[in-house]
């Protein structure tokens, strides 16, 4: 027997405490270092070393398809433009490899343990619950002696920041069009071949959605002539692409940008949960309501929108290029009867009609933001000098060119020839049509309950709830999650 | 005196881990659901002391009260009524102590590594696997009923509870098992040959020979079982997402800790998990009176 029984205790508690002493010693000596300060030193003989370089560190997602141009390209140009200045600079990427959400989750975690890089790429609509943490330096000072941030478009200024303060500059966006299927808007007579197919209103997609049905009824087509994302399932997609597009239509908003409280109760939002119980319960003019409920609804949509099954669908405007990818999945190569045939031939475009005959869209995108501690290390200046080189016109336009993708966040980019000259026509539409009209997502720290109630509030439609008992539920619980003081009601 | 102090040397890497990496997060979980600690907002910024605030909350929390009762059905249906009896049941039927061991011996040991395998099936190709299976447009079962009887079931839809159940028990009764199976062939043989002579039946023999002399094993399994699948996630959450019907304790900590960001109130419900399953393993412990 080596150890009386009574001491093993006394061992293992000592144990434990010179276990956490060593855990302590070793994190401290672990942690990063200190910035150390530039030495310069001078042989004046007939060497003379350079003077230290300042290193900038800034994450980057490297999922992101340009990554290799922003670590080859852009960042060597920038530290070649600041050396001509006489400032020494290096851009230190660090590496972010998980998309999405783990994405978020490890910035975040970085934030608040203020180990994060000094520069930030972030999704615009983090950006309230980001600055309100104190994670992102305030910049509006800096961009209001900046000459360039009067070519922004509002919207993007307005989504840059939070609380009449600036916190970030948009990268790039997007908007959200109303795909149709021409192929069967022309055979069901609803418009010729060669004409746009631009509603006025949503009972006018209604009224369209029930021609659709008696036609394909008619003719023994299994032809969905509606969908509206939906469901907890859809997640985000569900709210930005399907309940808020359909609220905006109807010129409705979720939460009160003037008063700052969440809209518990509106005519828009009734409206809007009494179109997805006309279009999925009363007249049945869309998928079958379980359709939403399990699997993977956001594809499968997509996938009835591809092989003509769908013929109005709102989803994010990517999915334009998505039907002309040979690679992608949602890749179109037929007809609604089967037949042979491109995405030009059988896919086009047009408007959510919102208010007064405007177009209603919401936006997102991402953005690059400085972190506040970038303050205490030194690294501001030269952050700031990077966001208004990658975020110049000329700057902005040549990844562009190479990437395409996103539309431009400066109003300057569309009239500039190397722009126009090579730009597409659907993003040419994009940007003349939806851009000025645009508005985003109140990304409060809250936004997440809120956005996963209107997903249960679409549900609970699916399943053939009433929409005024479905509206009465959306205000109790957005009041419970909220705070009373916090939401309003409105006509 | 000299060898206790080697063997301290020696705990020490050991016991450094221990407290790094479970005791000293343990200690920060239970204080910081005793602020309002957050990862983004102004409670990021100024996180403060609220004492028993998220305890309050939580008791009149819908969402947690649902929780709680989609736990104790997943727990109830799965662990204790499923992969307990189940496990016990192949154990019984398959121990190499049963006099017909040679006639089933293949078949034992066929049910016996199926059901170790299945155990050790990692948790995101399980719910793959089971998403193959029960999917209503692809999978593999509704392929099968509409061959039989033309009929495709939603499983996932119109069955959620019942889904998740089946799946945890087909996961889990491998260990089950394997712990009831080395407690049938620890009982010595004289006592069940005692019994026969007494002229005891084998309805007889389980009963009053048999089973009292498995409390410990019983008790053991309920404890550890009970434990491991009021911390199931990872499939629940990966087939089913946060829907209502399934979602889980569990579930709903990660929800508020990493979808919300609420990481002391998402502290708050583990530690209702960790007195669940501290006063349910006490309860098991009292009931079937267990001795030394």
């Amino acid at each position: 027997m080596i150890l009386v029984p009574e001491r093993l205790y006394i061992y293992l508690i000592v144990g434990i405490i010179i276990g956490l002493v060593i855990g302590v010693i070793i994190g401290y000596l672990a942690a990063p270092p200190k910035a150390a300060p530039g030495v310069t030193t001078t042989v004046t003989t007939t060497v003379t070393k350079p003077p230290a370089v300042k290193e900038v560190t800034m994450c980057y997602p490297t999922w992101w398809a340009d990554y290799w141009y922003w670590k080859e390209v852009l960042i060597p140009e920038f530290e070649g433009y600041m050396a001509r200045q006489g400032k020494y600079v290096k851009i230190k990427i660090v590496e972010y490899p998980s998309p999405d959400e783990p994405y978020r989750d490890k910035l975040i975690t970085d934030m608040k343990a203020g180990t994060a890089p000094d520069i930030v790429l972030i999704d615009s609509f983090w950006v309230p619950a980001l600055a309100t943490a104190g994670y992102l330096l305030d910049i509006t000072d800096l961009v209001e002696k900046w000459d360039d941030w009067k070519e922004f478009y509002d919207s993007m200024k307005a989504m840059s920041g939070w609380g009449g303060r600036i916190y970030s500059v948009v990268l790039s966006t997007d908007v959200r069009p109303l795909y149709y299927r021409k192929d069967i808007f022309i055979a069901a007579g609803i418009i010729k071949p060669g004409e746009k197919w631009v509603p006025k209103s949503l009972d006018e997609i209604l009224d369209v959605a029930r021609k659709i049905k008696a036609w394909a009824e008619k003719e023994g087509y299994e032809i969905y002539p509606i969908a509206l994302k939906a469901g907890v399932l859809g997640g985000e997609a569900t709210t930005m692409q399907g309940f808020y597009m359909v609220l905006l239509a109807y010129g409705g908003r979720l939460y009160d940008f003037k008063t700052g409280k969440w809209i518990a109760k509106s005519t828009p939002l009734l409206k809007t949960l009494e179109f997805y119980y006309k279009i999925y319960i009363e007249e049945k003019l869309s998928v079958p309501p379980e359709f939403w409920l399990t699997g993977k609804p956001i594809d499968k949509a997509h996938e009835l929108l591809r092989d003509g099954k769908l013929a109005i669908f709102c989803t994010w405007d990517g999915v334009w290029f998505d039907t002309a990818n040979p690679a992608h999945r949602w890749y179109i190569t037929k007809n609604f009867k089967g037949e042979s045939a491109t995405r030009d031939e059988v896919l086009d475009y047009t408007i959510m009609p919102g208010p007064e005959g405007k177009p209603a869209t919401i936006s997102g995108g991402w953005a690059i933001a400085i972190y506040a501690k970038a303050k205490e290390r030194g690294t501001v200046d030269i952050a700031w000098e990077f966001i208004k080189f990658v975020m110049s016109k000329k700057a902005w336009i040549r990844r562009w060119i190479i990437f395409g993708g996103g539309l431009p966040p400066r109003k300057d980019v569309p009239e500039d020839p190397l722009y126009k000259g090579r730009v597409d026509e659907y993003t040419l539409w994009r940007v003349k049509n939806l851009l000025p009209y645009t508005t985003f997502r109140p990304g409060l720290p809250e936004y997440m309950k809120v956005s996963e109630l209107v997903q249960k509030a679409t549900e609970k439609i699916l399943r053939g709830e009433k929409p005024e008992d479905v509206l009465e539920w959306y205000k109790s619980e957005l009041t419970r999650i909220v705070g009373p003081d916090k939401v309003e009601e409105l006509p | 005196m000299k060898e206790e102090k080697i063997l301290l040397i020696l705990m020490v890497p050991a016991l450094t881990i221990f407290a790094l990496f479970m005791l000293a997060p343990s200690i920060w979980g239970v204080y910081i659901s005793f602020t309002n600690e957050a990862l983004v907002g102004p409670a990021a910024r100024n996180p403060r002391f609220v004492g028993l605030e998220n305890y309050y909350r939580i008791l009149s929390d819908r969402d947690f009260i649902n929780s709680v009762k989609n736990s104790t059905i997943f727990v109830i249906g799965s662990a204790v009524l499923g992969q307990n009896f189940l496990g016990m049941t192949l154990a019984a039927l398959t121990h190499r102590r049963r006099k017909i061991w040679n006639k089933i011996k293949y078949a034992a040991i066929l049910a016996s590594t199926t059901c170790f395998l299945c155990w050790i099936t990692p948790e995101m190709v399980l719910s793959l696997e089971w998403l193959a299976y029960l999917d209503y447009d692809y999978g593999f079962l509704n392929d099968i009923l509409e061959a039989l009887i033309k009929v495709r079931i939603n499983w996932f839809y119109y069955y959620p509870m019942l889904s998740i159940i089946l799946i945890n028990i087909w996961w889990g009764t491998g260990w089950s098992m394997l712990l009831w199976r080395s407690a049938f062939e620890s009982i010595p043989p004289e006592l069940e040959e005692a019994a026969e002579v007494d002229g005891c039946t084998g309805f007889q023999k389980y009963r009053y020979v048999i089973l009292p002399l498995l409390k410990g094993a019983f008790a053991i399994n309920l404890i550890l079982i009970t434990i491991w699948t009021y911390g199931v996630t990872g499939f629940v959450l990966a087939l089913m997402g946060y829907r209502e019907e399934t979602t889980l304790m569990t579930i709903y900590a990660y929800q508020k800790a990493f979808k919300f960001y609420e990481i002391g109130y998402g502290s708050t419900v583990c530690i209702f998990i960790f007195i669940i399953c501290l006063a349910l393993s006490l309860i098991y412990y009292k009931m079937l009176k267990v001795r030394e």
